[in-house]
Formats: structure tokens, C-alpha cells, sequence
């Protein structure tokens, strides 16, 4: 008969016959007891040795299986059945030595039916008929649609028996079932030849449909997880490169199934290591993949290493500065491959102030360090930098990429707020851990909040939902949204678990803030999904109307120790981050199915940035301070062919940011970022001096507000707003009206309960707002909002209440309703009616409707009276500060002192045109040092990313023809080039050459370079233009384009 | 090299070569099952084709001659089978075609590569009919219940079986007679006026469908009327029956004058499985109902397509959706149409009235939005409706819900549900002389029930031999 796999060379087999014949210290089987519990079920053994050298050794095919019982069979591969009940042994040996198991029979006489959802469904996945691009997607493939790997077993059957009027199977001849004749090629197939009558497939389907085509009777036992043994990493030896696995399937009744033969078998790169569908595993080339086993909807995957001998390869032992050479070294020798040199310095510190700053080192500073005779002169520098403002605007702009920090989605200023806030996060080096956790739980008004502009970013909740997946899980979970993940173990239950997270969370206008309890469904289920990581106490709160932001566990458990996710994602992206490769490849796509490519070495720095609390810098410290970071990019014969191990480093193409102020340094068109930040600190000194100033004047600026108030007829206090209510509350809106009018807000109590809302709506203080400044919500459909002030009168006082809206619009006046008018017919025309005050404050609470389209409103009050030696000039005090103003110091909150602080610090000025000057201090004119990217076809061409998702694939790294145009004659170079003349025209040719090479390559120039160079500055004719043209040279050259 | 094996293989079975092969009966069979998958309708690999003769003869993307007649070792099509390098042999990824079969595909190129039938024509339909294997004897399970029909004088009840009609008493539920050597499958069945003939629908599902009537006191098939690539999902007669319609799962429709015995004519409109049809008033239309959610109006003599009915396919207006339409009945009053499939509603329309309602392109928004003169039966069954059946005033609709909904037509009235069945019905009949509906479904129960009192009368597995068959109870 046909061999069904051919590719098995012979010379493997032959070789590894020969071989296992060795001696062998231990020999071990598994399953340690065989339990076959039902008239089909049979057991993979695999049976391993460890021989002379300690290495574990795959004998299944090899050993000989001794039955003392004629009831129990073994098949040559190790599989055992039994046709009788009872309690039997059976001897396996191998190399000398032998190992006798129990074997337990039950039910051999007892039917034993097809089981729909976990073998007909399996087999569905195995022969492929349910994957993405056949029969598994929406619309199927020839009006026949299965569900993706069969995660909805209800639709497959379906399916495959009634839909169609019973067209696919035949219960009375299963032979004549279409679904088997047409993978047979039995009746013509598109898909072509899917299935053999010898497949388990092909046994499965047959029988399940003698049966019935059934689905499975009520108490069959359903599969809740798999088993794969062996499940660490194999090392797979040449000439001995097979390994038998064995797949057990576990089921809620506690019994355990080999569900091998059923399972499917996927790898990770298939030229290193491929599995047949009997579960039997061949390596191929020397390398590194892993094998996925996917059964229904679990996921596992065996790691494998293939050790191949290469010729000539001799380890040469290189320092080792720390575990991450030890791991990477580990690796290396264990697969072969040369640890590559230690690098020069002029590579070492172009390619460390890269790294950390995204920009070249100075002149100055390449001198400096090259000189530098301190044996410790690497470290230092590497502590340097990591100290040094540009390395946390630099990290800071890398991170901003992924939380989407536009300023054209974050507008008012937010971008550049919440940009401050990573980058100063990163200068203070907060603990990652913290950092996240705030960010993830942050509400507020954004312009004020920083971290809440992640929410101002990210509006829809199952965006947020993925790109935090994304972001801080590696996780891409988006093909959860509409099934269970095909490659990681994420069901779409998970997905929306997640999603209901983020559900309550409302966005309005530049606020961000915690609405309600929403639960998101499973589109597929309709059942509400439990928010994600919330912890089972905080649950019943969460069913009830009270207000829960279940962003704070999920952000506890997303961060915590056990979720090593969190840890390993961050310093592989860390990693990644300094040799063009993360460890995990790509760096969020984090999956059993897509291994790390050195696991100790993960483990090392997730361990490592555990321990010392989540701190970056100290990653990045212990990474750049390691021969394994340090190595020459130039390769050898023995590591030339290595991509994933780090034996040596990567050239990399200089990202759009670091090559534009590469340019601007070479051609001395940017200051140094040293110098700014010289100007920087002299501007933060000068502020500490201006801040010790308004700490002692504040009492007597004080002192001079509140006579002024007391001067005043009447002024008003702060401003509060709640809504919107929507239509469907509309019926209720009178219960709304009651329940404000008694829940006017102090300023402890913001929450205020209206019965048709779940957990109330939160009482929004409104800073801006003030009395005659029309209020726009913008366009609404049928809405309905309520806006709170209060008024103090020094006096009882007549005043003319002057009220416009679009729509509608009543008035409260300490609970007497004072004006209402449900319609306004012309919004901009005042409607007056007079008022009294009262001595004291006076409480107002506004009803402000919408109809539909514009929706704003507009309230204020006009002086009547005049006399009694009262100021009737409105003052220009804002609402909030008069209030606090209002109350003794003694009894201000600690938040109203701030906001007083804060109020004065706005009125008197200077602090924040400081704060202005340091932020526009030169750091603007960088690319790699801005708070936000700015746009230029450049950087676009270089792969600049739109910040439109979470993922770092947005930025481009692929060389393009664009790129070349860029350079050759594109309008950013061209200009700078000119400009260089100036920078350079008084320079002597030697000076120009060092100051030209040192800034470009952190090098001198060779004396041929600078014969040639000299050569051609003296021999052309005008001198400026033969220094445009070198500096064009350098810019256009690889050495200057690439990081070495 | 070649010459010479194939010299020693004609050597070896010498038998084989002195029968005639005839194209149609022997080759076409064994290239359709093998090779139509990647060379046919739906794949042209290497551009490719040997879904019609013509095809078939016309040379790949190779330039080689695929067919050279009388010269087997010429012929790129028996040179790609006969490969022995496997990424050039035919069929790829898949076993070689049997030796018998390569014989077979030799001779016939070398008799000259005759073929008596229409060059252009797909070959599946011009295969012969094809002779049935025997029902079983005894049923081992209940198949499901593809057809149900009463007989004019109400007595009888025919029903679909494995490659049979079964014939039962409709009062008792007792066996009457099995007419054997059917095909497969039966999706339709119908009576003739006088009761001695059965017009029946059926086939194999993905290969073959055939209409055919048969001789119900003779018990065999007499004619048959026309054959299908796919399984026949519905036949029926016109008013007089003096024609035959029927369409299939390989989406064409055929029309059979029964006094010529010619096939008037057949088309191919829909573009996914025609599922029922039924001729209009004073048989003027063939109308046909399709998964692919249209219904389409054709010239009942000519075959001319007269109008799509979109009624199941709104994108704007009432009724949104785009549901497949499974079964069509015409009102006899009336004549008008009733469609049903998935969606929650039935259809009622004329076909002059949609044709009038198509109206133009320009005002095509305006045009989806009118309800037009269609009215709508909501039935609510959120599950597709299979099976329709229309008598004395009565519509019944039933399918996945595994309940009969019964309405009367003139103000559509939810008179009652028919409830009790578990499974999906496939097929529902009506008596004609008797305030009687049977309803067959999946699990192979035929149920017989009183519809105006609502009380099922008789429910038995329509499977001869099948244990419970002895349990037939009356109620």
C-alpha cells in the first residue's frame, strides 16, 4: 500500500535504529498505569530512555512490549487495547531494561457510541474541514459552513444532518454520505482530496453516522481540558530526532481519554520540526519550533530543539557579564551556533545612545567617551543615559505610539499632556506595575487627567478591550470577537469578559468617566459576560445599581505576580527594543503556538523585572550591560545562519525619528539636546524660585479677593452639571426633576440617584462654566441634561435672570421652579424675568432639554439695584474660587486648597509661561525628543506610524523606494544639506572631516576617507559646494542610515 | 518506454479490449468523479475543463492536444493519468485512476474517441438514467421523511423510503405495497388524477437527480422524464397534467410535455439550489423557488424568464432580510402565490403584480421601500419553514420548529398549531377529501392529523421492518 509519509528519509530511520540499541540508564513509561474504561478506547505509550549522557531518548517504536495476558494488544507504536475486562500487566523493555505497567479494562463489552462534540467535532478539525479558509468561515465554502475548529457544535450539527434536507449524510448507507464521498473524491470535490478511507476521520464520521448522526445524549461527559506528555521542551538529538506524544483528554466526569489520533498537529516552523496526525513528532533541520496540538478548543504546544552536529564547531568560551549571556550562551552551545565578539567603542556608544535617546552622540561626546580610559566607561555611560530627559521622551514617544497620542483625536492640548505624563512616568521611573494600573483606571476630565486621555484615545469598548490585550498581554484577541481564538486558548467568552471591563466607561466631550455597570454580551451566546478579573465579593455589587469600576481589578490582576504575561510582554518588548527582535517574534503575539526562542532567558527577565519591582531601567540596564547586547553585528560561517538566537547583533535601519535628527545633527542643524536641557534646568530653577514666592504671597493675595467679594452685590459660585438622560429615560424625566431638586451637589457628595438610571449619574464639577457664557453640548438627539450654581448675595437684591436655549429650558430658584419654558422658538433671543436673592447663597438648578440637533444654553444674571455703597461692576473672579474663597481656610478639603493654589498660580501668570518655555524648549524642533510626532513625508516615508492601533507593526521597517527618493533628493534633505554650509564653511578641512565622521559614525575617518574627502573639498572649485556634496555622501551612506 | 508498457498491459488483459466502450455509459462517469473537481464548472486548473465534451477536447494551458482519437500515447489526458512522477500525474493528491479506468479511457481514444450527444452541453446530464439498487427489506433505522402525499381518493398515503415509495392505508397506517428500485433519494411525489401513476422527484445528492412517473398497480418505473446533475428537490404537474416541472440542487429546471415525452424546455436562473416549483394560474408560469433568496417567474411554454420576485431579499422598507426561499404553493382560488423559507414571515404575490413592481432602475430606492401589493403571513417560527401545504381555505407551514402552523387564507387568521412532532417536518400533504394533513420529518415518523379539531389520529415510522413500525397507534 501507499506510504503515507513519505518524507521520513530512510537514513533517519536506519541510523536510529542502530543507535537506540545503546545502553540505557533509565527507562520510563507513560501513562505509569494504562486505564481503558470503555470498548474503543486504546493508550498511547510513550516510552522514553535516558542513555549514558543523561539525554532523554524516544524508544516508543523501539521497545518491546511484553502482555501477560492475551486480552491485552500492543501495536508496534506502543498502543495498547484490550478485548476483555480485568486487571492485567504488561512488561515493556528497551536497552536492557524494562518497566511492567498495570493495565485496567472496564466495559469492553458495553456500547460505546461516537461521541459528537468531542470526537466527531475533532475529527472535523483534523481532516480540516472547518478551518478559516474552507468550510470553517461564515459563508462556507459551497453553501456548506462549519464552525471555525468546531467551537459551535450545535451549528455543525445542524449542518451536517438537517440543513440541506439532509443532503450530507446518509444514516441508513453512512458510506453514501456526501460529506465522506466528496473528500473521498468519491463525487467532485473543490477542496480536493480531504479524507482516506484508512484516516481515524474517515472511522469516526462512518460510525457516528451508523449511529444516527446524533448529537450527544444528555449526561455525556464533556471534555474540559487536555493533557500533552511529553510537555517540556524536547531536545531532539540527531540521529534520534522522533518523539512520540500522547494526547489525554479530560472530561468532567474525572475520566481521561488518548484523544492522540484525534488531535491535530500544527507547527511553528515546520523545516525544523513537523508532527503525522498519529501524533509523532520529526525533527528536520537544526533549529528551534513548536509543535500546537489543538483538540476542540484547547491548546497546548511542545517546544522542540533539533541538535544537528556542524562541522568544525568548536565553542569558544566569551565573557559573560550577567544571565543574559549565561541564557543566551546556553542556547547557543546547545544548538551550535559562535557567540559573536564584543563590539568596538565607536559602535558601542552610536549604538547605545540609538537605543536609549533615538539620537547620535555629539562631537563632544564620542571624544569624550573614547578617550575614556575607565574600564567601567561602558556601564557609566549606559547609567548616564538612562538618567539623561532624552531617554525618557525618547522611550516616551515609543510608548505613546502604541496608546495612540494624537493630537488630532486628542485635541486641546491632551496629547501633549498625556504625552508628559508617559514620558515624565518614565523619567521618575515609576513601577511599571503602578504606571499601568493608573493609566488603566484613570477617569477625569482629560484636560486635566492626564492617563484618562487613554480612554479619550480609544473610544469603543472592544477597541480598548483589544488594544489593552494588545498592549500589555501581547495578545491579539480580536479573532475572539466573532469566535474562539484559533491559535491561543482566548474563547470569545473571555473576549467580552474583557470588553464588560471597559463597557461603563463613557466618553463625553473631553471627560472621561465611569457611567453605569454595563455587561457586554456574547453575540453568539447572548449571555452577559462578568466583568474580567473582578474578584467574587465585588460581584453582587456589581449586579446592583451601585456604581463599580471594574477596571480596578482587572488592572490589579493584569498587573499582579501571577499574570506573568504582564512581566514577559514588557521586557520583550524592552528586548526588542534594542536588537530588532524580540524574544517573542513578533512582540504582541504572545501564544503557546508561537515560542520564545530562548525560555530561559525570558524566564530570567520576567523573574528579574519581578523582583525589583517593575522597573524598567533596570531592564534595560542589565540588557545593554551584556556581552550578548554588546556583540558586533558582523557575522561568522558559524552564526551567519542564525536569526533568533542573538549571537550576534542586527544591523538596523535607523527608525524615521532617529534619522531625521541624525541629519539634523550631521548637519549641525540641531542644537544638542545637552544644550536644551541646560536651558531646560535653568528654566525649572527659575520656577522653584517663582513657586516659594506664591507660597508666601498667597495669604495676602487672598486677603485682597475676599474683600473684593465682600465689596461685591454678587457673584457667583462653582458650576456643576449632570446628564445627559437619554429618550429612553424620558418618561421617567419627572422622577429626574424630584430627585434633583433634593440631590443638589455638595461638594462631597457627587453622586446623585435617580431611579430609571442604574447606579445614579455622578454630579460633574464644571470649572470653565460661568455666568452669560453660552454652554454648546453640541448636536444630541432627544436629550435632557441639569446644570447646578450657586449665587452669593452680600445683600437681598432684585436681578434680571436672563435665559436662552436650544430646545427647552425651566429654572429653579432655591426649589421654586422661576422660569420655564419647554420650547424656546428663537434660542439666541434672551428670555427675561426678574429674581430675587437672598442674603446668602442662592441654589439654582437648570433644566436644560434638547428636542433633537443643536444643544446648548446660555443662563446669567443682570444688576437691578444699585446703592448701598455696594461694587455693582461684575468681578472676575472664576465661580469655584469665590466659593472656596468664601469658606475659612480651616475648613477648606485639601482638594479645594490645591484648586485655590492652582487658581492663583493661573492668575498670577508667570509659572505657567514657564512651563511653556520648558516645553518649547528646542525639544519641539526633535523628532525622536516631541511630545507628539509631527507629520512629514519623511518620516511617513520611513515608516513613522499613524497611531491609529496598538500594535508596533505600524511602524514600518521594510525598505522602500520612497525611502531612497528621501534621500537622494528629497525637500527635508535637500534643505538641510544647503543649510550645513553655513554650520561648515569656516571650518578647516580637518576639523570639518572629525566633526562630519565623529557625528555621523562616532568615528575617525580612515586616512584613505580623509584623503579622498580633503582631496575633493581642496580640488573643487567652490568649496561650499563640495561641502554639500560630502554631506550628502554621509547621509546617503549605509554606515550612516544603519545602526551597527 | 511507454509504447512498450502499454504494449505489455494490452497484452495482459485482452478481454478488456474487444468491448465497445461508449463514451457516455463508460468514460464520462470515472472523469466526472475524478477530475471535474479541479478541471470542471467551478475550478479550471491549468485552465482546463472536461465538464462538456468540448471542453474536454480543447487542449490546457500545456498546448498539448488533450485528446488525439485513435492515438492513445498522444493524449495529454491518458499521458497525465498514466504519470509515474507524482507532481505531474493526474489526479493530484489523490490515488492513480484504476487500472480498469485507464484501460477504459485507452480504448475509447483509441476507437477514435466517439461521442453520440450534444458537444456543449455539461456531460452530467446527458448520462443515461441510471438503474437503481434495491430497498432494504427491513429498515435497520428510520430515514427521514423527504415526501408525503395523498392519494385523490384520500385513502392512501404514499410516502419517500431508501430507493422506494411506500404506500400505507392513510386511516389505519397499515403497509399497503413498497414500490422498490427507486432512486436514492425521494424529495417529491405527487399523485396522478386517476390514481395509477406517481410523478416522483429524487436522486443522489451531489451527483445525480431524475424526475420519472411510475405505475403504481405494476409497481415499477415506466418513465423516465428527465435527469439532473443534482438531486431533484421538487417535481410537479401542471393543471391538466399534460406537463411535468421539476427543479434541483445543481439549480436548474427542467419542463417535460407528457405526450411528446420531450423536454420543452430547461434553464438555469438560480444561482444556488432550486428548492420547489409550481406551475401559476392557467399554467402560464413554471415558478421556482432557490436558497439563492429569489423566486423566478418563467414562460411556462417557452421558458423565457418573465420576472424575479426580490420579496425575499428586502434591504430597506418592512421585512428586511435575505432569507433562502424553500417551498411555494399556489393558492387555486385565487392563483396566488404563497412562498415560504427562512425568515419569519410567508409571502402571498402575484406574478403579473411583481413583474409590475419591478419597475426601473431609476426609481429603485422608492421601489424597496413600497410594500407593493405582496402581504405577509407572520408565522414567528424562528426557525426555517421546510414544507407548505394550502386545502380548503387552509395554509399549513412546518419545518425545523417541528410544528404545523395552520392559517386561513382569505384574512390569514392563526387558526391553531398542530404540536407533538419532535423533529424538523420535511414535507407536509393535505387530503383531498378529508379534513386530514400528514406531516413526515426527520426521525422517519409520518403523523396523520385531524387539522380542524387539531387531534393527531395516527403517528408510525414510515420504515417496513423497523421494530416500532408494530407500534402503530390510533387515537
Amino acid at each position: 500500500m501507499k506510504n503515507l509519509f513519505p518524507i521520513i528519509p530512510l537514513i533517519v530511520i536506519s541510523a536510529f535504529a542502530h543507535w537506540a540499541n545503546a545502553e540505557i540508564t533509565t527507562l520510563s513509561v507513560f501513562p505509569e498505569r494504562v486505564e481503558l474504561r470503555s470498548a474503543r478506547s486504546r493508550m498511547q505509550l510513550v516510552v522514553t530512555g535516558i542513555d549514558q549522557e543523561g539525554n532523554a531518548v524516544d524508544l516508543t517504536r523501539e521497545a518491546t512490549y511484553r502482555p501477560h495476558d492475551s486480552a491485552v494488544q500492543v501495536a508496534s507504536h506502543g498502543i495498547v487495547t484490550t478485548n476483555a475486562d480485568g486487571h492485567f500487566s504488561l512488561e515493556v523493555s528497551s536497552g536492557g531494561k524494562s518497566v511492567t505497567l498495570e493495565v485496567i479494562s472496564e466495559n469492553q463489552t458495553a456500547l460505546d457510541p461516537i461521541r459528537f462534540r468531542s470526537e466527531t467535532a475533532a475529527v472535523l478539525t483534523k481532516q480540516g474541514c472547518n478551518a478559516g479558509s474552507c468550510h470553517g468561515s461564515p459563508r462556507g465554502k459551497g453553501g456548506f459552513s462549519l464552525s471555525l475548529f468546531a467551537f459551535d457544535p450545535e451549528l455543525d450539527k445542524k449542518n451536517l444532518v438537517r440543513s440541506g434536507f439532509n443532503r450530507r449524510t446518509n444514516i441508513y448507507e453512512p458510506e453514501q454520505s456526501l460529506i465522506l464521498r466528496k473528500p473521498l473524491l468519491q463525487v467532485p470535490h473543490v477542496g480536493g482530496k480531504k479524507l482516506r478511507p484508512t484516516d481515524v476521520a474517515y472511522e469516526t464520521l462512518y460510525h457516528w453516522i451508523l449511529e444516527g448522526a446524533r448529537d450527544d445524549p444528555d449526561g455525556t461527559p464533556e471534555c474540559i481540558g487536555i493533557e500533552v506528555y511529553p510537555d517540556a521542551e524536547q531536545i531532539l538529538r540527531a540521529p534520534a530526532v522522533q518523539q512520540q506524544l500522547l494526547v489525554l483528554a479530560h472530561f468532567d466526569d474525572g475520566t481521561s481519554r488518548d484523544v492522540t489520533r484525534l488531535a491535530t498537529y500544527d507547527s511553528s516552523s515546520s523545516d525544523v520540526v513537523d508532527a503525522d496526525p498519529e501524533g509523532l513528532v520529526h525533527g528536520q533541520e537544526r533549529g528551534q519550533g513548536a509543535i500546537t496540538v489543538r483538540y476542540l478548543q484547547y491548546l497546548e504546544s511542545v517546544y522542540f530543539t533539533v541538535q544537528r552536529k556542524v562541522d568544525g564547531f568548536v565553542w569558544k568560551d566569551i565573557p559573560e557579564y550577567n544571565y543574559v549571556d549565561q541564557t543566551v550562551n546556553n542556547r547557543l552551545k546547545l544548538l551550535q551556533y559562535e557567540a559573536g565578539e564584543t563590539c568596538s567603542d565607536s559602535v558601542f556608544i552610536r549604538r547605545v545612545f540609538l537605543d536609549l535617546t533615538g539620537l547620535l552622540p555629539t562631537h563632544a561626546e564620542t571624544l569624550q567617551f573614547l578617550s575614556d580610559r575607565s574600564p567601567e566607561k561602558r556601564s557609566n555611560l549606559i547609567d548616564q543615559l538612562l538618567a539623561s530627559d532624552s531617554f525618557a521622551y525618547y522611550q516616551g514617544l515609543l510608548m505613546a505610539d502604541l496608546m495612540r497620542v494624537n493630537p488630532e483625536v486628542l485635541t486641546e492640548g491632551r496629547a501633549h499632556l498625556f504625552a508628559d505624563w508617559i514620558a515624565e512616568s518614565i523619567a521618575a521611573n515609576r513601577p511599571f506595575d503602578e504606571m499601568t494600573r493608573s493609566l488603566l483606571t484613570a477617569s477625569g476630565d482629560t484636560k486635566e487627567v492626564a492617563p484618562a486621555n487613554y480612554f479619550a484615545a480609544i473610544t469603543e469598548t472592544r477597541e480598548t478591550a483589544e488594544a489593552t490585550a494588545q498592549i500589555f498581554m501581547g495578545s491579539r484577541i480580536q479573532c475572539a470577537r466573532c469566535h474562539n481564538h484559533p491559535f491561543e486558548n482566548w474563547t470569545q467568552d473571555d473576549y467580552y469578559s474583557i470588553g464588560t471591563v471597559f463597557h461603563g466607561i463613557q466618553t463625553e466631550g473631553t471627560s472621561v468617566k465611569l457611567a453605569s455597570n454595563r455587561m457586554m454580551a456574547n453575540p453568539r451566546t447572548g449571555q452577559s459576560m462578568k466583568p474580567w478579573g473582578m474578584k467574587p465579593e465585588k460581584l453582587d455589587q456589581f449586579a446592583s445599581d451601585q456604581l463599580v469600576d471594574a477596571r480596578d481589578d482587572f488592572a490589579h490582576w493584569l498587573t499582579s505576580s501571577d499574570n506573568d504575561y504582564f512581566s514577559k510582554v514588557e521586557v520583550n518588548r524592552v528586548w526588542a527594543h534594542l536588537f530588532g527582535r524580540g524574544i517573542v517574534n513578533p512582540v504582541d503575539d504572545f501564544r503557546s503556538s508561537n515560542p520564545p526562542s530562548n525560555v530561559e532567558l525570558l524566564e530570567a527577565l520576567s523573574q528579574d523585572f519581578v523582583t525589583h519591582q517593575y522597573d524598567r531601567k533596570h531592564i534595560f540596564r542589565v540588557i545593554c550591560n551584556s556581552q550578548t547586547y554588546q556583540r558586533t553585528s558582523q557575522t561568522t560561517s558559524q552564526n551567519e545562519r542564525d536569526e533568533e538566537l542573538f549571537s550576534h547583533q542586527q544591523v538596523r535601519l535607523l527608525t524615521a525619528e532617529q534619522l531625521m535628527d541624525a541629519i539634523g545633527y550631521l548637519t549641525g542643524q540641531l542644537t544638542s539636546v545637552e544644550t536644551i536641557n541646560q536651558v531646560i534646568r535653568q528654566l525649572r530653577n527659575k520656577a522653584s524660585v517663582i513657586k516659594q514666592e506664591i507660597h508666601h504671597n498667597q495669604p495676602d493675595w487672598e486677603a485682597e479677593q475676599q474683600d473684593s467679594l465682600a465689596k461685591t452685590a454678587f457673584f457667583q459660585g462653582s458650576w456643576w452639571h449632570v446628564g445627559p438622560y437619554g429618550k429612553d429615560h424620558g418618561h421617567k424625566l419627572n422622577h429626574a426633576d424630584e430627585a434633583l431638586i433634593k440631590a443638589q451637589p455638595p461638594e462631597d457628595n457627587l453622586m446623585v440617584n435617580i431611579t430609571d438610571q442604574p447606579g445614579g449619574l455622578s454630579w460633574e464639577w464644571k470649572r470653565d462654566w460661568q455666568l452669560g457664557t453660552p454652554v454648546d453640548f453640541g448636536k444630541s438627539g432627544l436629550q435632557v441634561r441639569y446644570v447646578y450654581t450657586r449665587i452669593y448675595a452680600n445683600q437681598p437684591l432684585r436681578v434680571l435672570m436672563q435665559c436662552s436655549a436650544d430646545d427647552g429650558m425651566k429654572v429653579w430658584h432655591d426649589n421654586r421652579v422661576v422660569f420655564e419654558n419647554p420650547q424656546l422658538e428663537t434660542p439666541e433671543k434672551n428670555q427675561t424675568t426678574e429674581v430675587s436673592l437672598h442674603k446668602g447663597w442662592n441654589r439654582f438648578l437648570i433644566k436644560v432639554t434638547n428636542k433633537g440637533g443643536a444643544y446648548r444654553f446660555r443662563f446669567n444674571l443682570e444688576y437691578l439695584d444699585e446703592g448701598n455703597g455696594l461694587n455693582f461692576t461684575p468681578i472676575d473672579v472664576a465661580g469655584y474660587a469665590a466659593e472656596i474663597l468664601r469658606t475659612p481656610p480651616e475648613q477648606r478639603t485639601l482638594q479645594q486648597g490645591k484648586l485655590l493654589r492652582s487658581y492663583y498660580i493661573e492668575q498670577d501668570g508667570r509659572l505657567p509661561k514657564i512651563q511653556k518655555q520648558i516645553s518649547n524648549s528646542g525639544r519641539m524642533d526633535f523628532a525622536t525628543q516631541r511630545p507628539y510626532p509631527i507629520r512629514s513625508g519623511f518620516l511617513k516615508a520611513f515608516g513613522q506610524p499613524q497611531r491609529a492601533s496598538p500594535c508596533v507593526c505600524e511602524r514600518e521597517s521594510e525598505p522602500t523606494l520612497e525611502q531612497a527618493l528621501q534621500l537622494l533628493n528629497g525637500q527635508t534633505v535637500y534643505e538641510r544639506v544647503m543649510d550645513s554650509v553655513e554650520v561648515f564653511e569656516n571650518l578647516k578641512n580637518t576639523p570639518l572631516v572629525d566633526q562630519l565622521y565623529y557625528t555621523a559614525f562616532s568615528r575617525n575617518a580612515s586616512s584613505e576617507e580623509r584623503q579622498v574627502i580633503e582631496k575633493y573639498l581642496t580640488d573643487t572649485e567652490n568649496r561650499n559646494d563640495a561641502i554639500q556634496d560630502v554631506v550628502w555622501a554621509i547621509i546617503n551612506s549605509q554606515e550612516f542610515m544603519f545602526q551597527h | 518506454m511507454k509504447l512498450t508498457s502499454t504494449l505489455s498491459l494490452l497484452l495482459t488483459f485482452p478481454a478488456l479490449a474487444s468491448a465497445e466502450v461508449d463514451f457516455l455509459r463508460d468514460v464520462a462517469p470515472v472523469l466526472l468523479r475524478r477530475c471535474s473537481g479541479c478541471h470542471g464548472p467551478r475550478k479550471a486548473e491549468g485552465d482546463y475543463r472536461i465538464h462538456t465534451f468540448l471542453f474536454l477536447m480543447s487542449a490546457g494551458t500545456s498546448g498539448f492536444p488533450a485528446v488525439v482519437p485513435g492515438k492513445p500515447d498522444e493524449s495529454e489526458l491518458l499521458l497525465r493519468i498514466r504519470e509515474t512522477d507524482e507532481s505531474m500525474r493526474m489526479p493530484q493528491q489523490d490515488d492513480t485512476l484504476p487500472i480498469t479506468d485507464q484501460k477504459l479511457i485507452e480504448q475509447w481514444i483509441r476507437e477514435g474517441a466517439r461521442f453520440e450527444g450534444v458537444s456543449d452541453l455539461p456531460l452530467t446530464r446527458q448520462l443515461p438514467p441510471r438503474d437503481h439498487a434495491s430497498a432494504p427489506v427491513q429498515y435497520r433505522i428510520p430515514i427521514p421523511i423527504q415526501a408525503v402525499a395523498f392519494s385523490h381518493s384520500g385513502d392512501l398515503l404514499a410516502s419517500s423510503g431508501y430507493r422506494e415509495v411506500i404506500i400505507w392505508d392513510a386511516v389505519t397506517g397499515q403497509l399497503v405495497q413498497r414500490i422498490n428500485h427507486l432512486p436514492q433519494r425521494i424529495q417529491s411525489i405527487d399523485w396522478s388524477r386517476d390514481d395509477s401513476l406517481l410523478l416522483i422527484g429524487g436522486g443522489v445528492p451531489g451527483e445525480y437527480g431524475e424526475v420519472s412517473l411510475v405505475n403504481v398497480a405494476s409497481g415499477k418505473r415506466t418513465r423516465v422524464l428527465a435527469t439532473f446533475e443534482d438531486i431533484v428537490m421538487d417535481s410537479n404537474f401542471n393543471f391538466d397534467h399534460s406537463k411535468v416541472a421539476a427543479v434541483s440542487a445543481g439549480s436548474r429546471t427542467q419542463v417535460v410535455d407528457l405526450r411528446s415525452g420531450q423536454v420543452m424546455w430547461e434553464s438555469r436562473v438560480h444561482s444556488d439550489w432550486a428548492t420547489g416549483v409550481t406551475f401559476s394560474q392557467e399554467d402560464r408560469f413554471v415558478v421556482t423557488t432557490s436558497r439563492d433568496q429569489t423566486v423566478k417567474v418563467q414562460d411556462a411554454t417557452t421558458g423565457d424568464l418573465f420576472t424575479t420576485y426580490n420579496g425575499h431579499r428586502k434591504q430597506l422598507g418592512e421585512y428586511i432580510g435575505r432569507f433562502a426561499v424553500y417551498a411555494i404553493e399556489r393558492e387555486p382560488e385565487s392563483g396566488q402565490l404563497i412562498t415560504v423559507g427562512e425568515g419569519k414571515a410567508a409571502r402571498i404575490w402575484i406574478p403579473e403584480q411583481a413583474r409590475a413592481e419591478n419597475g426601473t432602475a431609476a426609481d429603485m430606492e422608492g421601489r424597496f421601500f413600497k410594500k407593493g401589493h405582496t402581504r405577509f403571513i407572520e408565522h414567528q417560527l424562528s426557525k426555517p419553514v421546510l414544507a407548505l401545504a394550502i386545502a380548503e381555505g387552509n395554509v399549513f407551514m412546518a419545518g425545523a420548529n417541528g410544528i404545523v402552523r395552520v392559517y386561513r387564507f382569505h384574512d390569514f387568521t392563526h387558526l391553531r398549531d398542530l404540536t407533538g412532532n419532535q423533529d424538523w417536518i420535511f414535507s407536509l400533504s393535505a387530503s383531498h377529501t378529508s379534513p386530514y394533513l400528514a406531516t413526515g420529518s426527520f426521525d422517519g415518523i409520518i403523523r396523520i392529523w385531524n387539522y380542524e379539531s387539531g387531534t393527531e389520529l395516527l403517528s408510525f415510522h414510515a420504515a417496513p421492518g423497523y421494530p416500532a413500525t408494530a407500534e402503530t397507534r390510533s387515537k
